[in-house]
């Protein structure tokens, strides 16, 4: 496993920034982080960069212990921060010459490497600039290609993305999908559609909780329809939530006889059966379609209750 | 559209480069120590040089070595001045002015108290205010090798700061005796001179080790700046305590034990011609000690 958390938990004075958070990574692919505004996931990147120490549990990339060997760890990954590196008075080159130091890249493959980056992130023609006088998203790029340097085995970015023009993006989401095949990335974004393209399996973190690990793969097999029922509104969430493939019954609406109710399941018999138990207990079935459960669906069924609630 | 999963399932991978240091941990117990001393003196040195550059790369560098300059040029328009009345109407009778120059006169007491904020002011405090401190930190580098690079680099902008003062001097001994209206030139002894230099050196050490703890500590620059001045004007108020203590009837060893704290008084003895090493051996212990506590207040700092 290349990045192993176990029962993570981080305090801030009285407030709890992760709780009890676990999971495991495998040695290659994406892992997407996603989660509203103060879930946690900068603070749990901040401590897998060894950044931040836990308050309890334990955490380890690529073998080594966040806490008892951090310098062990800041040799296995790449980190990029939220915020733009380098000194404003340097130039692109001298900075990423110092990090390449830093990082202990021999003197030897120092320059190809250094040039191998600078072209993965599209910066060998701007390499003379000052940091100073680039734009936002070419600071985060200087950024993603200080993380890239040295070939880390684990790769923590904390929204790569933000402040590129949408051609920016796009390129650096084919660098990110082919860093998959050769680490781990664990990938922090609010960009819900990304996380779907790129991740493998996202994480959701709501309020330092980890209430959600699933791999993509099973977020498209899923089976989502919409029914709309004649009939008592408590009974038929009950012959729903029964039915053997279905996992999550959510009431949405209703009309004036009718229940809506969104439902997923496992698979596609779940909407022959609910069909079925309709017409057998006598209730009216108006309507029954097929929707597709995305990734921003499966954010919001978590996410939606915790900001009503906070609202 | 870009599925990583789709695309590329598995790739073979080059072997990463950070390989070396890894394999160099792993050569054996017995070495461990010499090997972390090794690592530490190299990375404290790739943050020296890096440092040094950043200081040059600013503009805000060399108005700051102008200031000093023009410091040391003032303060050796005071010198001349009092070389021209003659010894016996110097400021202190007692001393020579060549020592009282390079010693503890108050430009060059004062100037080293208003340049170590302004060179240390933005060492730790700047780095964390902008977020670059997060970058530092995650690099395979330990607090302590980033407050060791930081406080040489710190420390040896203080001495070029200082050098326009050796400067004067060179060019005093160079004139002496030659510019007749000003006498027949003195008795000029390069001993003081030399002490007063390490003397400095040595009280430097503390100096800017005050200064990168006051940076550690603050959140930001100016409060960081603000700390250390007043830190160093503790020191120099130390510096006239056994006088005042003379003045309230305090016994001699209370005296004697604030004349030895006293960094004014260090460098009164060292520009008197004669190097102390326990003097000097005292201030690396100390500016030691600043430097481990600066590295433990800003791992302590990054967690809060």
């Amino acid at each position: 496993m290349s990045i192993v958390v176990r029962d993570l938990t981080k305090s801030f004075g009285t407030l709890r920034a992760l709780d009890r958070v676990s999971f495991e990574t495998a040695p290659r692919g994406i892992v997407g982080l996603i989660g509203p505004n103060g879930a946690g996931k900068s603070t749990l990147l901040r401590i897998l960069a060894t950044y931040l120490q836990p308050t309890a549990g334990s955490v380890s990339v690529a073998g080594f212990d966040c806490v008892s060997d951090a310098n062990g760890v800041r040799r296995q990954i790449g980190y990029l921060p939220d915020t733009p590196p380098g000194l404003n008075d340097a130039r692109i080159d001298e900075y990423l010459a110092f990090r390449a130091q830093l990082k202990g890249i021999p003197r030897r493959d120092r320059q190809r490497e250094l040039d191998r980056c600078l072209a993965a992130c599209q910066l060998a023609p701007v390499r003379r600039r000052l940091i100073g006088r680039l734009s936002h998203g070419f600071r985060r790029r200087v950024g993603l290609a200080d993380a890239l340097l040295g070939r880390p085995p684990v790769l923590l970015f904390d929204e790569p993305t933000i402040g590129l023009d949408p051609l920016q993006i796009r390129l650096t989401r084919e660098l990110l999908a082919g860093l998959a095949g050769e680490c781990v990335v664990l990938l922090s974004t609010h960009l819900l559609a990304e996380a779907e393209g790129l991740c493998d399996r996202v994480l959701i973190l709501l309020r330092g909780k980890l209430v959600s690990d699933m791999p993509i793969t099973d977020l498209k097999s899923t089976t989502r329809f919409e029914i709309e029922i004649v009939g008592p509104q408590s009974a038929c969430h009950e012959m729903l939530a029964g039915l053997p493939q279905v996992t999550i019954v959510q009431f949405v609406t209703r009309t004036d006889e009718s229940n809506v109710f969104a439902v997923t399941g496992t698979d596609d018999r779940a909407r022959e059966l609910a069909a079925a138990e309709c017409v057998s207990r006598g209730w009216g079935l108006r309507e029954l379609r097929r929707t597709t459960e995305t990734l921003e669906d499966h954010f919001v069924r978590f996410a939606g209750p915790v900001h009503r609630e906070a609202a | 559209m870009f599925a990583a999963r789709d695309r590329l399932p598995h790739v073979d991978r080059p072997a990463p480069l950070l390989q070396p240091h890894a394999t160099l941990r792993t050569g054996g117990r017995r070495f461990a120590f010499m090997t972390e001393f090794c690592d530490l003196a190299r990375l404290s040195a790739i943050v020296w040089g890096w440092e040094l550059k950043a200081f040059f790369r600013r503009p805000s560098g060399y108005v700051l070595l102008l200031g000093a300059a023009l410091t040391a040029c003032w303060s050796f328009s005071w010198l001349v001045t009092l070389l021209s009345r003659g010894q016996s109407i110097a400021l202190r009778a007692v001393d020579d002015p060549i020592a009282q120059f390079l010693g503890p006169n108050l430009f060059l007491i004062g100037g080293c108290s208003l340049l170590v904020p302004l060179l240390s002011m933005n060492t730790i405090a700047d780095e964390r205010r902008s977020g670059r401190w997060e970058h530092f930190a995650t690099a395979p580098i330990s607090p302590l090798a980033i407050v060791l690079g930081k406080f040489a680099a710190t420390w040896c902008l203080l001495l070029t700061c200082l050098v326009p003062w050796l400067y004067y001097l060179v060019v005093l001994r160079w004139w002496n005796g030659s510019i007749t209206t000003i006498g027949p030139g003195l008795d000029f002894d390069f001993g003081p001179v030399l002490a007063g230099c390490v003397g400095l050196a040595a009280v430097g050490t503390t100096f800017v080790a005050i200064g990168l703890v006051c940076s550690a500590l603050c959140r930001r620059p100016a409060s960081a700046a603000l700390l250390s001045f007043l830190a160093m004007g503790l020191l120099l108020l130390i510096g006239m305590a056994p006088r005042m203590l003379e003045y309230w009837g305090f016994p001699p060893e209370s005296i004697r034990f604030v004349s030895a704290l006293s960094c004014w008084g260090h460098v009164e003895r060292f520009s008197r011609g004669v190097i102390e090493p326990p003097l000097i051996a005292g201030h690396l212990t100390v500016a030691a000690i600043l430097i481990w506590s600066a590295a433990a207040a800003c791992r302590r700092g990054d967690d809060n």
